[in-house]
């Protein structure tokens, strides 16, 4: 049995089986190894993904869970760097040892697409990713930065 | 004198390239002389110019974030006098001229290895690699000279180009390289002064920045290989129980698992994906014998105060002076005593490796902070010998020191010699929080004689707990090694409280006597970020601050008595008093704490700002860090990396621990061990002194103060001293 699986704009059928959480369908099934494996119990986001557009952990919905629907990673949010998340993160340099972040930039896309000026509070809220490096104060900045780009 | 720079003299460089292939440059030492002699091993890329223009750096360190590539090609770079966009790749190599002299130094000659960690990877290669750029710019201008039958004096070498400064014609590398290959190595190739520096101490872009903000940065996890089976593992929840017997009917039941494989205190499963191989490992029923599944948090508690109070003298680290005697003919004493609790890694990257074992040879792709142990290993589980053995270092997921055990590199090499294909073993989260290399629990109890000004002028310390050396010591054969055995010295242990490295920040205390009692427990410890300075500092620290307010004086005036004769000490401590704005006027409810630390030819003050609310929620809201780390190769790489470090201190000082029962550890995810987020991070204020000495280690320095900083701004805040990491909500109501 296939299932059909829309991901940064392209058709994939993929034969797990319908439980396997999109995470690893992502990872092992499709080599998309830019989303990450962290926890598995959505509480870290360095598997963070769009779904519709907004911000998904991926070790928490299963295959079925996600037929239909689009799916955008890290690989489909651009081609060239070039949103403005992207831009404002290679600005400020953010990343440290780098593995939280494709994570925390799909967050902060979802985050900006429908709050064009987030307050600290607003981003407090939003972005609950962990980083063990510890960027926060980069990341903060980034995506003020990053707001502004988008204007 | 910084003892530890002054050890990184690698004077030795090989010019291998042959005609017609362009410079290729390398650093020999002994061994490695030896091996490209032998024709064994060709001499690494550490810098090779190719007739096209492409220049290649080898790296001797693994990139984990603390910026080493960006930085070390930085220092390459600019005594070559090229641009960083001219470097079209630069790659982490395993090479027995990369072994690491400080770690050498600092564990008494005992591990001689290719390692990054203990934050010397600078102290290690500065001076290296500022010679092999300046070696190689040399021979470019020599070759440029003969070119064009000029002077040397007359070849202006800038941005990967010679010119000839009579007609300003140029040449680029790539076009001299060949004949620069021809040119005799220059012994003593002159090198830059700071004001002619255009890389050396500026914010140059982060090298690794684009390939981790589109995901195609290939860490451990993320290794793809042509017919790879994927690997878990799940190992005995007790320390030190084995297996008895495995039932993996369920696990073998899963479609897609392939193999079992049940080695002496975890089994692997071996499965068509990782999520399959989880979930075979998860269904696993073990039978295990051994281990003590009574232990707990009180017996460590319990074995820490015996050591304390007991007669055992331990290993003395440090005896000048006569300290009890000073402290028995003192105006007053004070008598303190604190704690460190367990504490996990906890990298974003879980342990992980790829291996692939033919009887050709043996690949591994590891995200490790030590190629030599990988490699090691990997003859342990082959029986291969080291000229088969191919190590290849991926990004690191985060390191802080659990990636210098090999312990998960092994389960992959195991898997891949069993089943005869190459294998991707990914450990769940549980798994890396349950069976990490713990930051050791700690107790140290400082006696302090002090002057009739109330100036300590004696101190007497006991530390009891694990060493961190622990696997290290395993690795080495699982003899004791003579740093501890013989000489008395655990470095890792005690450092912050006593370095003999250098005494060059240590506080002016003429009677000073520190002994270490060794204090064995069944929960494996290891070099967690920052090693001893952990519950060193927390101690030390603390406790100026409780001598400070008891006898009046000032926490920065205290430090500035005991600091007098280092200058760049007291600069920091003035420095950090203005940009903290300590003493003024803070907002409603906030209260300042300080610390100072010299760690790895770094001097460093921090203050922290923080308020408490009736139900002990303790909130920080600023940490002003000033730190003169000598020159600063890439100001913003310091920067992030203090910060960094001092998020990293948070996370081992308020709340979250590490908590044993029934021999095994209680927390399991991010969910019981939670670790800091955006929301809780305060601003975090850098003053860099740029001192133009050597560069000293800024990959830990900033994790150490945190504790001390924050609890002593709670006393500030609450009047209620903490005597133990972490701070817990009932420390402070």
């Amino acid at each position: 049995m296939t299932i059909s699986l829309d991901v940064n704009g392209k058709i994939h059928e993929v034969t797990e089986s319908p439980e396997t959480p999109l995470l690893w369908v992502l990872r092992d099934g499709l080599k998309l190894t830019g989303t990450k494996y962290g926890c598995g119990i959505e509480s870290c986001g360095a598997c963070t993904v769009l779904i519709d557009g907004r911000q998904v952990r991926s070790c928490g919905l299963t295959l079925a869970d996600v037929e239909g629907r689009s799916i955008t990673t890290i690989e489909g949010l651009s081609s060239d760097r070039s949103h403005p998340v992207q831009r404002a993160w290679a600005e400020l340099d953010v990343p440290e040892c780098g593995y939280c972040q494709s994570g925390m930039i799909m967050a902060v896309a979802s985050l900006l697409a429908r709050n064009t000026s987030p307050s600290d509070r607003d981003i407090d809220r939003t972005i609950t990713n962990i980083c063990r490096c510890g960027t926060y104060n980069r990341v903060r900045a980034a995506i003020h930065r990053a707001a502004e780009l988008m204007t | 004198m910084n003892t530890i720079t002054s050890l990184s003299r690698r004077q030795f460089l090989k010019n291998t390239g042959l005609a017609g292939s362009g410079l290729l440059l390398g650093l020999a030492g002994t061994s490695s002389t030896i091996a490209a002699e032998s024709g064994n091993f060709e001499l690494p890329p550490f810098v090779s110019i190719q007739p096209d223009g492409s220049i290649r750096i080898g790296m001797p360190c693994s990139e984990m974030g603390q910026g080493i590539h960006t930085t070390l090609a930085s220092v390459l770079a600019d005594e070559l006098e090229i641009t960083i966009d001219q470097i079209s790749s630069l790659e982490t190599i395993h090479h027995p001229a990369f072994r690491n002299e400080p770690i050498k130094y600092l564990t008494s000659g005992v591990m001689d290895i290719q390692m990054t960690g203990g934050s010397v990877s600078l102290i290690a290669f500065y001076g290296s690699f500022r010679k092999m750029g300046a070696t190689a710019r040399e021979m470019l201008r020599g070759a440029a000279a003969e070119h064009w039958s000029i002077p040397i004096d007359q070849c202006r070498a800038a941005a990967g180009k010679i010119t000839n400064t009579a007609t300003g014609k140029s040449l680029g590398y790539g076009e001299l390289a060949s004949a620069a290959a021809r040119q005799a190595i220059p012994e003593n190739p002159p090198l830059k002064s700071p004001d002619q520096f255009k890389l050396i101490g500026t914010k140059v872009p982060r090298v690794d920045t684009p390939a981790k903000i589109d995901g195609s940065a290939v860490y451990g996890t993320d290794v793809e290989l042509p017919g790879m089976l994927y690997g878990a593992v799940r190992h005995c929840p007790v320390f030190g129980s084995k297996i008895d017997s495995v039932d993996d009917s369920a696990a073998k039941a899963i479609p897609g698992v392939i193999a079992v494989i049940p080695l002496e205190n975890v089994v692997i499963v071996v499965a068509a994906n990782t999520w399959t191989a989880m979930q075979g490992a998860d269904a696993l029923v073990l039978q295990t014998t051994g281990g003590d599944s009574s232990f707990s948090d009180a017996d460590i508690d319990a074995r820490i105060q015996q050591s304390l109070s007991g007669s055992q003298l331990g290993a003395p680290v440090a005896h000048e002076g006569d300290a009890d005697k000073a402290i028995s003919s003192s105006d007053s004493t004070m008598e303190l005593e604190y704690a460190v609790s367990l504490q996990a890694h906890a990298t974003m990257e879980p342990p992980c490796a790829a291996a692939h074992v033919t009887e050709e040879g043996c690949d591994i792709w590891a995200p490790t902070q030590t190629q030599d142990f990988t490699a090691m290993v990997a003859m342990m589980v082959t029986q291969l010998p080291a000229e088969k053995i191919r190590v290849h270092t991926t990004y690191l997921g985060g390191g802080f020191g659990r990636k210098t055990n090999p312990d998960y590199i092994v389960q992959a090499l195991i898997a891949a010699k069993a089943t005869g294909q190459p294998v991707k073993v990914t450990w769940s989260r549980t798994e890396d929080v349950q069976h990490d290399q713990y930051l050791p629990p700690f107790g140290v109890r400082l006696t302090a004689g002090l002057d009739s000004s109330g100036v300590p002028n004696a101190l007497s310390v006991k530390l009891a707990g694990p060493s961190p050396s622990q696997p290290m010591v395993a690795m080495m054969g699982g003899y004791f090694p003579p740093w501890l055995a013989e000489n008395g010295f655990d470095w890792a242990t005690c450092v912050g409280m006593f370095d003999f490295t250098s005494q060059a920040g240590s506080y002016a205390i003429p009677d000073l006597k520190v002994n270490y009692i060794p204090t064995e427990i069944p929960v494996p410890v290891g070099f967690w970020r920052s090693i001893g300075t952990v519950h060193n500092a927390f101690a030390l620290e603390s406790a100026m601050d409780e001598i400070a307010h008891a006898s009046g004086i000032d926490p920065i005036d205290l430090r500035r008595s005991l600091l007098r004769e280092k200058p760049r000490a007291l600069t920091v401590l003035d420095r950090v008093e203005q940009a903290s704005g300590w003493g003024s006027t803070l907002p409603e409810g906030h209260y300042q704490g300080m610390g100072y630390i010299y760690y790895l030819d770094c001097y460093q003050a921090q203050v922290a700002e923080v308020s408490v609310d009736n139900r002990g929620r303790t909130r920080v809201h600023r940490i002003t860090c000033v730190i003169d780390c000598g020159q600063a190769i890439n100001p913003a790489i310091v920067e992030s990396q203090i910060q960094g470090a001092i998020i990293y201190g948070l996370s081992g000082s308020l709340n979250a621990q590490i908590n044993i029962e029934n021999g095994r550890v209680v927390q399991g995810n991010f969910d019981d061990y939670p670790l800091p987020k955006l929301k809780i991070a305060p601003v975090i204020d850098v003053h860099i002194i740029n001192s133009g000495e050597q560069p000293g280690g800024i990959g830990e320095a900033g994790t150490p103060l945190v504790g001390p900083t924050v609890a002593n701004a709670l006393f500030a805040a609450t009047g209620k001293r903490i005597r133990r990491l972490p701070i817990r909500r009932s420390d402070v109501v």
